[in-house]
């Protein structure tokens, strides 16, 4: 998994939670991950359920939802970045 | 080195203590890591600040419907598709008995018929052509003796016409036996039951049970 460099003078994304064009870049790019990535991190990003409570609910162990979490992160983020994000500050 | 596969975890607090502690002390020493680990905590935030989908309309209805509207429904669907089915079997099997009692009424009535029809095709195929039908001189037996001379042109056309006449009614007495039998057919049908076999009833039917469910199935959507 590899992680994209931020483009050098691209336009600048807010990454306040209330811009609606990089809400819009998130909803996109959750289209284009896997299902079962989306899926977990639907469950644990808006729902807001504990990594246990994922396992259960889609019925699969432990490190396959901590794996799924984070690939479908950096995949979210890397789209992110393509499109001038700037990262977080934190 | 860089633990990359357990921020995310580690972000979300998902992470056991010991592991939690090495990743803790990695990032005091990797800016790369603490950049990585922001831009994931900034992707979280963007995905839990999505707004919820609204579903199109409402998925539950707003006004209770009567529980029996939609088993209704689905008993009048397969009602008309039945009805459908009775209809074409009734019209298939309604063109069977008519064709039945109308060829055992004609087979006596023709088997009849031939021998008068044989002997004033016989009168016309005894003269030499179709013109001289007229002409020739027909006798009241079967056989017929084409004596051109011996009778007169005036008076052959009356014999002819009386001999046709006689000889037609010949076929009408063997018909009455034929209507006969066919009204025997038709008064053997057990009569309290032939409506069942009607095409139009179960067309009607098909049609009512159709519009039921129609509407039916409106009332249930716009609940």
């Amino acid at each position: 998994m590899s992680w994209a460099e931020p483009v050098a003078g691209g336009p600048e994304l807010a990454d306040l939670a209330g811009d609606r064009e990089a809400l819009r870049v998130v909803e996109d790019a959750l289209a284009t991950i896997p299902a079962d990535q989306r899926a977990a991190l639907l469950l644990r990003d808006v729902e807001g359920f504990a990594y246990e409570e994922i396992a259960t609910i889609t019925s699969t162990e432990i490190g396959t939802v901590k794996s799924r979490i984070h690939r479908g992160r950096v995949a979210v983020r890397n789209i992110l970045i393509s499109r001038g994000w700037k990262g977080s500050s934190g | 080195m860089h633990p990359f596969g357990d921020l995310s975890a580690y972000l979300d607090g998902a992470l056991s203590s010991e592991a939690r502690a090495s990743v803790q002390a990695h990032l005091d020493t990797c800016a790369l890591c603490r950049t990585r680990l922001a831009e994931l905590r900034g992707t979280a935030r963007l995905i839990a600040a999505l707004p919820n989908p609204v579903p199109s309309r409402s998925l539950v209805p707003r006004v209770s419907v009567p529980f029996w509207l939609a088993p209704l429904r689905t008993f009048s669907t397969f009602a008309s598709g039945a009805a459908i089915f009775l209809f074409l079997a009734s019209a298939l099997i309604g063109s069977f008995p008519r064709a039945q009692s109308a060829g055992s009424a004609a087979a006596p009535a023709p088997a009849a018929s031939q021998p008068a029809a044989f002997s004033v095709g016989g009168a016309s195929a005894a003269s030499p052509s179709p013109q001289d039908v007229k002409g020739s001189a027909p006798s009241p037996a079967p056989v017929v003796s084409s004596d051109r001379t011996a009778a007169a042109p005036s008076a052959a056309p009356a014999d002819t016409a009386k001999e046709i006449g006689r000889q037609g009614s010949a076929p009408p007495s063997s018909n009455s036996v034929g209507d006969q039998i066919a009204r025997l057919n038709r008064a053997a049908e057990p009569a309290p039951f032939a409506f069942l076999l009607s095409p139009w009833l179960w067309l009607v039917l098909a049609l009512a049970f159709g519009a039921l469910s129609f509407i039916v199935g409106r009332r249930l959507r716009s609940a």
